[in-house]
């Protein structure tokens, strides 16, 4: 074993779990406020399932680039339709490759412990774990699935999280 | 076993680690100033064997492992068919014939073997040499620090250094990280030492994972990579580039304000040019079977206008 290997602290503003496109939603929004997220335990699901994006989700998600990079692989763009399974995975991408957002696949949680508003936890790969330290905890579990609620709902908490840290800077 | 510098210490390297206006405030090089006409004429002495090793990974259609979109190919013409009677056409058998393709691709990410030029990464509105990020838009792309900076090309010595290597692995464990320490280690089994100038590449195993478990391969997890402690290190030997079988930064890196030190400390601080996704497998073998851990390096970025970065194919010449 190497003298290198050690167990690694990521001290994250915001932790996020539960899954779903909630999920990647929160950290999304969150992101474009500069505020950084990991996100453990996502899986995309398949689906062949249709939606039509409303006028509100595409508000939500456009000044964030999710519209562009979605785009490609709508159905249609007027109205925006496209599937549950595809807005999924195009979301997850533009997560991964997002600086402020960290999305590992096949990553679980083995411990997880709220504390105050945030959370410790241990993420592990099966292999070699690492110890979590958030300021803010996210759990999407009951959030909802279909593209549009889960933009809603998502942006929501993540606003709401960026508003509370805004109030707390200026008190 | 090393310490990891603090957040603190890390987010001092932005100020401490800076090269803005050591090589005028019109800079565009970079570390890239460190590589010398002398050099390049040195470098040539490396040549003695006649053999050249790609750096490089194919670049494939189809949604990849850590790429961020599929690489999309568009053949406009083709020859299928063409050597059927049905393609005859109006004047009988056609006998010339051609094919030509769209190419479209995110070369950043975790696929693609790539140069990231200096318009790639922002702290605090600012890219390297202090230029508002707003250089940077989505009609014009980078108007400032686009890749055609180095479009002369990069030929000058390079230096691999095998760290799986030296821990009689075949890939570093995610956890463990290349420190300092690692890295003149390494110079020190190898017997060489990394000067002003140098490409320096980093062998971490991951091509080594890549081969081996073929379409299962998982790009992005956690990895191995340069410790954030390498930035002074970097910055004292004064290398032109830095390359590595992944993207440069251990990932997670685990702080709370900057996710990649290594990029981001490197690329807006220092003026680093960093080479991502490297295929280092067929370069450590030949070195191993050389015996000689330093070469000739070539490289020529495509010359894009106004883009962030470009595909590359490194060569090492031996």
């Amino acid at each position: 074993m190497s003298e290198n290997k050690a167990l690694v602290t990521i001290d994250t503003p915001l932790l996020i779990v539960g899954g779903g496109p909630a999920a990647l939603i929160v950290g999304t929004v969150a992101s474009g406020y500069s505020l950084s997220s990991l996100i453990v335990g996502h899986e995309s699901k398949d689906s062949d399932e249709m939606f039509g994006l409303d006028d509100k989700a595409i508000a939500l998600l456009k000044p964030h680039g999710v519209i562009n990079v979605l785009r490609p692989y709508a159905e249609s763009y007027e109205p925006f339709v496209i599937t549950a399974s595809l807005f999924e995975k195009v979301l997850k991408h533009h997560c991964v490759v997002n600086m402020n957002i960290t999305l590992y696949d096949g990553m679980e949680l083995l411990d997880l412990s709220p504390d105050g508003d945030g959370a410790k936890a241990i993420m592990s790969d099966g292999e070699t774990q690492w110890l979590i330290q958030a300021d803010h905890l996210v759990d999407t579990t009951n959030l909802a699935t279909d593209p549009n609620a889960a933009t809603r709902e998502g942006a929501a908490i993540a606003e709401a999280i960026v508003a509370e840290k805004i109030a707390a800077k200026s008190a | 076993m090393p310490t990891p510098p603090s957040e603190e210490v890390v987010l001092s390297w932005f100020d401490e680690l800076s090269n803005w206006g050591r090589w005028g405030d019109d800079d565009r090089l970079g570390t890239m100033n460190h590589l010398t006409a002398a050099k390049k004429i040195s470098s040539a002495k490396l040549i003695q064997e006649g053999l050249s090793v790609s750096c490089s990974w194919d670049i494939r259609t189809g949604l990849q492992p850590g790429a961020t979109v599929e690489s999309q190919r568009y053949m406009l013409s083709t020859g299928l068919g063409l050597d059927s009677e049905g393609r005859k056409g109006l004047f009988g058998a056609g006998r010339a014939g051609a094919a030509q393709e769209y190419i479209g691709m995110v070369f950043h990410g975790l696929d693609v073997t790539h140069l990231d030029s200096l318009a790639h990464l922002f702290w605090d509105g600012k890219m390297y040499n202090g230029v508002s990020s707003s250089q940077v838009s989505d009609r014009q792309g980078a108007l400032v620090h686009d890749v055609l900076a180095v479009q002369e090309g990069v030929t000058t010595r390079g230096v691999l250094l095998d760290i799986p290597r030296l821990r009689g692995v075949n890939v570093l464990d995610a956890a463990d990280h290349v420190y300092p320490e690692d890295l003149e280690a390494a110079e020190k089994a190898a017997g060489i030492t990394v000067e002003p100038g140098d490409v320096l590449l980093v062998r971490t195993g991951e091509g080594w994972s890549r081969l081996a478990e073929k379409k299962s391969y998982n790009a992005n997890k956690p990895r191995s990579g340069y410790q954030a402690a390498c930035l002074p290190w970097l910055q004292e030997r004064g290398v032109a580039m830095i390359g590595s079988d992944v993207a440069q930064d251990v990932t997670p890196a685990g702080y709370k304000t900057v996710s990649m030190p290594i990029h981001m400390v490197g690329i807006v601080a220092m003026g680093l040019w960093l080479i991502d996704n490297c295929n280092l497998e067929e370069l450590a073998t030949t070195c191993e079977r050389l015996g000689r851990w330093e070469f000739q390096f070539s490289m020529a970025p495509i010359r894009f206008q106004g883009v962030t970065g470009s595909p590359v194919n490194p060569i090492a010449v031996f």
